[in-house]
């Protein structure tokens, strides 16, 4: 059983500029006093979790959801108390293992029987579980042939099975899983959603976080949806994940993007609407390889600009495949609406599901301001067109424009 | 069911040592080290003659520059084992203190990733200086042979100041190692202290080549004790009780003070590394 008992968790923001702090700066700071300290602090903290009260009943699955930056990952590591909360207490009964990251702690000079142990072991497995439960982990695995090959010559698919395949002959009751999945082929998600079913369905508490609303489904019966670091919605699957694809699905791209936007820049330039393809509802776009994709932006600035430039990418899996603005040289702007097109060639891609990023960039004082998924854009291959390389994408260019309205 | 029961609150400062949660995570210290060991001469052609070649050579550089050209004294020892007896303990110190203090930084990943006493990282790290230090150990008894130097009883001590001389290093290092975290400045100033701390030492001439006036000073140097100790366990020449009772005070509390600091600092790892 977990039980959250209003759990707040803040965060500094600025990771680099106030964390990374050199001695110097500190033995000035507590030379001159705390006063300047504090003076930024007010403004430079945030709540990434605000008063979580949660209850788990063991045997149960609980699955994660929300847009980026809600708070799920901050939500798991407290859990796994990798981080502490700010307030709040948490009570855990039984043992619990988390899967933040598939693979944090291999060592890739070691052998795969080599990292068996030691990544067994930092899972807080003990050698002789990690002995008795050896040829599971390496059937599951699929790695026989290749125990005593250090794993930096393994492909990254080998690895994050095998690394997968430990963490998930634990055995603890809870098993905490982030977004893991997203990392393997179809296949291999399959598999480990199998195997989190096979936990789930032995009396274990698993608590999951996904974006795949499919995998949320099929595994667990409770969802928390989590919105900027509070609990939004709390119930049965069914229900919590339809109210949260019907936010989605009905929210307009520029509803989307305005939510998820950040960045130095965000007060100054708003997006006002955003269409693709002529469209602007809905969340995933269909797009046939042999046709182009066109983005429109419309946006408005508060401030004069100097040099900025608009653009947009395509994502895939996390990877940056391509990126167009919609000037060459960035320009500057006087107040006022303006419209920014974008199209990106047919052809450069088969049959991926890609994530559309829109933001600006000023590059005098370098401030920007960026949204991430906002649209999945579905290219489907009609017959069979040549496969691209991921080079060939990168260097090609798409093309764009500005107007002002 | 494990009837097992955690509760996570918000980081006070009156921790204890938290010894007994380190206790059950024992075997992760023992997979570290033997990862570091394992990892440490891997795709090197000599391999494990590294462990020989480096002290043997400083030895040598030593002996030239200091026994034959500037001839300092060795109270009647050759200067070679003289030096090399003292490069020993001080090999594991200097070398302790540098893995111990990168540790943490260098397992960034893992700590914003995965749970477990973080004091772990720290401590295992010792243990790949502890393996050159049995093989120096072997290589000076190889040496004191060769001159016709023979132990004596007083090598029974031994146990006794490794153990003190693990104390210092742990408590330097598990300080050093919380502190670099947050201020990385102290990736800079590692290395040069431990460079400037050797000439402090009695390592390449004896206490007794300080002037007496002076003498008091280096007594309050915790390695002191441990570097001339280990001398005269292995040389046979008079022990320093003093020295060795100083250094033992000073690294007790060096090492209460560095697992409180460490104990305090353990729980914001994961937000500043």
């Amino acid at each position: 059983m977990i039980n959250l008992e209003g759990v707040w968790k803040q965060y500094r923001l600025g990771n680099t500029v106030d964390l990374g702090r050199t001695f110097r700066e500190a033995l000035m700071q507590s030379m001159l006093g705390r006063r300047d300290a504090e003076n930024v602090n007010e403004k430079s903290f945030f709540w990434a979790l605000q008063d979580i009260n949660l209850q788990v009943e063991s045997g149960r699955s609980l699955g994660l959801i929300g847009h980026n930056g809600a708070g799920k990952s901050t939500l798991l590591k407290v859990l796994s108390q990798i981080t502490p909360p700010t307030r709040g207490q948490i009570t855990i009964q039984g043992s619990m293992s988390s899967l933040l990251e598939v693979g944090t702690g291999f060592h890739p000079e070691l052998s795969g029987r080599e990292n068996i142990f030691l990544y067994g072991a930092i899972m807080g497995m003990s050698r002789n579980d990690i002995r008795r439960r050896f040829d599971q982990i390496v059937d599951y695995a699929g790695v026989e042939m290749f125990l005593d090959t250090p794993v930096k010559r393994y492909s990254s698919g080998m690895y994050v099975r095998l690394a997968f395949s430990i963490a998930a002959h634990v055995e603890p009751d809870i098993l905490v899983v982030d977004e893991v999945l997203a990392v393997g082929d179809k296949e291999f998600r399959d598999k480990c959603l199998g195997k989190m079913e096979d936990v789930a369905g032995s009396g274990r508490t698993v608590i999951f976080v996904s974006h795949n609303m499919h995998s949320v489904t099929s595994l667990c019966q409770n969802v928390v949806w989590l919105d900027q670091g509070t609990v939004k919605q709390v119930g049965e699957t069914a229900e919590v994940v339809s109210a949260y694809e019907n936010s989605v699905v009905n929210s307009t791209a520029a509803e989307r993007a305005a939510r998820s936007f950040s960045g130095n820049l965000l007060s100054v330039i708003c997006l006002e609407s955003l269409r693709i393809q002529g469209k602007d509802d809905s969340f995933t776009v269909v797009v046939n390889n042999d046709r182009s994709i066109t983005v429109v932006a419309r946006w408005r600035s508060l401030e004069p600009l100097n040099r900025l430039a608009m653009s947009m990418a395509l994502y895939s899996k996390g990877v940056r495949l391509i990126t167009i603005n919609d000037c060459d040289v960035p320009q500057s702007v006087e107040c006022g609406y303006f419209e920014s097109h974008f199209e990106v060639p047919s052809g450069l891609f088969n049959d991926a599901e890609l994530s559309l990023a829109i933001g600006g960039k000023e590059s005098q004082q370098n401030r920007w301001c960026w949204a991430t998924d906002v649209a999945k854009i579905n290219i489907v291959s009609q017959g069979e067109a040549d496969s691209i390389s991921e080079r060939d994408v990168l260097s090609s260019n798409g093309n764009g424009t500005r107007r002002t309205l | 069911m494990n009837s097992k029961v955690t509760i996570i609150t918000p980081p006070d400062r009156s921790a204890g040592l938290r010894f007994t949660r380190l206790w059950e995570f024992r075997e992760l210290i023992y997979i570290f080290a033997i990862r570091d060991i394992k990892v440490r001469y891997k795709q090197t052609a000599l391999g494990v003659a590294w462990a020989v070649i480096q002290p043997v050579t400083v030895m040598l550089i030593f002996t030239l520059l200091f026994g034959r050209l500037a001839k300092i004294p060795s109270d009647g020892v050759p200067y070679p084992v003289f030096v090399f007896s003292g490069l020993l303990m001080w090999n594991f110190f200097s070398a302790g203190i540098s893995s111990c203090s990168n540790s943490l930084v260098g397992s960034s990943a893992m700590i914003s990733k995965v749970y477990f006493p973080r004091m772990v990282i720290p401590l295992s790290s010792v243990a790949v200086s502890g393996v050159d230090f049995i093989v120096s150990a072997f290589v000076l008894l190889v040496l004191m042979a060769s001159y016709g130097i023979a132990p004596t009883w007083q090598l029974c001590l031994l146990p006794l100041l490794i153990l003190g001389i693990v104390i210092s290093v742990l408590g330097l290092g598990l300080w050093l190692s919380a502190i670099t975290v947050t201020f990385r400045d102290f990736r800079f100033v590692v290395p040069f202290m431990v460079q400037i701390w050797m000439y402090v030492t009695p390592v390449i001439y004896p206490i007794s080549f300080i002037p007496e006036s002076f003498r008091w000073l280096i007594y309050f140097n915790p390695v002191v004790g441990w570097v001339s100790g280990a001398r005269s366990a292995f040389l046979g020449t008079p022990i320093d009780w003093l020295a060795i009772g100083a250094s033992f005070v000073i690294s007790i509390l060096m090492f209460i003070m560095g697992v409180r600091y460490f104990n305090n600092a353990e729980r914001r790892f994961a937000d500043v590394v």
